[in-house]
């Protein structure tokens, strides 16, 4: 919480995207590299990761809404469905249009985000959390009251073949991996230049501290709804790619088991980093189906990770590694200032994140 | 027509049973600020301890005491010791330690006693007329003793020094710990009662609904609806609003699919919610 006293400002720090050329040339050779190392174990692997990264990128928009922002969201699962179905019901009204459908996907999905930009306004804490986890028990039930559009609990299957996803086939060869690695490394891109930008930096204020950013003179509520906006356009696009790799939607896509799944991968790779929610889902993903090819316990697992998680890994994997590496550089160069500031910054963060009750207090 | 006195009574059972589960919750919700995910799950094991020592003692009513107990005391130490270490820290911890719990004890639940329902018969099997039909003497037991509990809970809060405190640590927990109050067995007591109203719950629905590992889930979906509409932390509200949810629920079902008046219930508590959200405040009220 002080301000801060080194080289480059705290929030700089905190972003997982480095700023430096040689930063960004190591992060290009991770994507060439994903490009190309899985093409060579044939097409499974790259489909797996396929699957990985679509959910990444919900667990990146997670990630925006309730690490960045300290908006506890367990509704991101909505949009992400919703988005989905979207696409599955154009299909059935013979739209095949890509782009069209493209188009539909976002539209719906920022609609439903929409909805939680309007709970940011008039919500915070515990109230927006269980604003968020109604609508999408709302959203669950949807496609049961709508059996004829939305095809009840048996679920819709898209049509219209290949065109749908630009000819695309997710099933054979590398191309619709390539497109969805790009597409990702496009959403990551973007969010690091969002949470870089002057507005970025804004909002972590206001998520660290509504109170006094309120006071400096922010528009807290403007810059929350055009937070949550952006992260409904990250689930959105992972909506539309996860329809398109899988070409079938059902219910759970809607409701609370997959706003938790997107919340538990960003929370283990690192809630306030950018590249951790794609790594907790690759991580999680591969582990709970390694597990569940050997046993029917999957749950059990998931729940014991999760009290891992919440006990010894508050900040994620990132974020321990992240911490690990500043006090290494600090036990070099002696900048222990830098180490303490950082350490109470996180404790501020993870304090802060949801209770924003106590924050105000420790504001007044 | 023929159907409301019935359906008024099924709403009433429905009702009651989600009101001790839902006034747990808000109990522990107006003591503690936490929000309690694997409450569903105490539902389930009040059902499974009932099922269990039923086979031991053969006596139904003491089956269901035995049930209230175990699910209270155990039910309660667990989550405390899963929540303390984590109550100074962030309220998203705490919720997601109990949904980690909550995964934990389905599928534990699911290896234990499989996957499969357990059907008791009801320990009174007589009826009486209602209208045009015959109604299970049992139901009506369940409604009696529900809102017996609820009575007694009401009056615990309203008169008993520990209910006086309970009250007094949701209100102000610095100045509650100043004035004497030991809030480290308050907070213990909430947790205990919490899980046992859970458990009551579960192991009384247990020849209605049968009992399977994921019984909790469809119960705790409703109930925080109805503590989020009851107020959080407001008991008695939230066993007002579970019985009028149970009534809402039955009746609506006449005319129109319960999965529409679900969604129509959901969208009443968002807009109750959006609207009243501005003031803020969790205390266990009365």
């Amino acid at each position: 919480m002080t301000p801060s006293g080194g080289a480059r400002s705290p929030v700089a720090r905190i972003g997982a995207l480095p700023t430096g050329y040689a930063r960004a040339l190591i992060v290009l050779l991770i994507i060439a590299a994903f490009a190309i190392l899985p093409t060579a174990y044939g097409d499974y692997l790259p489909q797996q990761i396929t699957g990985y990264l679509v959910f990444g990128l919900l667990a990146l928009s997670v990630a925006l809404v309730a690490g960045f922002a300290r908006l506890l969201n367990l509704g991101v699962g909505a949009t992400f469905g919703v988005s989905a179905y979207a696409v599955a019901i154009a299909t059935q009204h013979h739209i095949f249009n890509p782009f069209l459908l493209f188009a539909a996907a976002i539209g719906c999905g920022l609609l439903v985000s929409g909805l939680f930009g309007v709970y940011s306004i008039v919500a915070s804490g515990i109230q927006y959390m269980m604003l968020t986890f109604l609508t999408t028990l709302a959203f669950f039930s949807l496609p049961l009251a709508l059996p004829k559009v939305m095809g009840g609990d048996n679920g819709l299957t898209v049509k219209g073949d290949l065109g749908v996803s630009f000819g695309l086939n997710p099933l054979l060869g590398n191309e619709f991996y390539w497109f969805v690695l790009a597409i990702t490394a496009l959403c990551a891109v973007l969010s690091w230049y969002v949470l870089d930008s002057q507005a970025g930096k804004a909002v972590r204020a206001m998520g660290r501290n509504p109170v006094r950013a309120a006071a400096m003179g922010y528009q807290v509520s403007t810059y929350r709804v055009a937070l949550t906006l952006f992260s409904g356009f990250i689930a959105s696009i992972a909506g539309w790619l996860y329809v398109l790799q899988n070409a079938f939607v059902f219910q759970d896509l809607l409701g609370i088991q997959n706003s938790l799944n997107g919340l538990l991968y960003a929370l283990i790779g690192g809630v306030d980093t950018i590249v951790g929610p794609l790594l907790g889902a690759g991580g999680l993903r591969f582990f709970i189906e390694s597990v569940s090819r050997h046993s029917t316990q999957s749950s059990l697992y998931i729940g014991a990770a999760l009290l891992l998680v919440v006990y010894f890994l508050p900040e994620g994997v990132l974020g321990l590694v992240r911490r690990g590496w500043r006090r290494l550089q600090a036990a070099r160069g002696g900048a222990v200032a830098a180490v303490t500031e950082e350490e109470a910054d996180t404790a501020a963060a993870e304090a802060a994140f949801v209770g924003f009750e106590a924050d105000d207090q420790r504001a007044l | 027509m023929h159907e409301i006195p019935v359906q008024l009574l099924n709403g009433l059972v429905v009702g009651s049973s989600l009101a001790l589960v839902a006034s747990g919750l808000a109990l522990l919700f107006g003591v503690l600020d936490i929000i309690n995910f694997a409450q569903g799950d105490y539902f389930m094991l009040g059902g499974y301890a009932l099922w269990l020592s039923l086979r031991f003692t053969g006596n139904f009513w003491l089956s269901m005491l035995i049930a209230a107990v175990v699910v209270g005391v155990a039910g309660g130490l667990l989550l405390m010791a899963i929540v303390w270490p984590l109550l100074d820290r962030s309220h998203a911890l705490v919720l997601l330690a109990t949904l980690g719990l909550s995964l934990i004890l389905e599928q534990l639940a699911t290896n234990f006693f499989g996957g499969d329902t357990k059907l008791i018969r009801p320990p009174i099997a007589a009826q009486i007329p209602v209208g045009t039909v015959h109604y299970p003497v049992y139901d009506l037991m369940i409604i009696a003793v529900g809102l017996l509990v609820l009575m007694g809970g009401f009056m615990f809060l309203k008169y008993a020094k520990y209910g006086i405190w309970l009250r007094a640590v949701a209100q102000n927990r610095t100045m509650a710990a100043a004035l004497g109050v030991p809030v480290p067995r308050v907070y213990a007591l909430a947790f205990i009662a919490s899980s046992a109203l859970a458990g009551i719950a579960g192991s009384m629905l247990v020849p209605v609904t049968s009992v399977y590992p994921t019984v909790g889930s469809d119960v705790i979906l409703r109930a925080f609806i109805v503590v989020v509409a009851g107020g959080l932390g407001n008991f008695r509200g939230a066993a007002l609003v579970a019985l009028l949810l149970g009534e809402v629920e039955a009746l609506g079902s006449i005319v129109i699919r319960p999965v529409e008046v679900e969604i129509l219930l959901f969208a009443l508590v968002i807009v109750l919610l959006v609207v009243r959200s501005r003031r803020q405040s969790a205390l266990v009220r009365l």
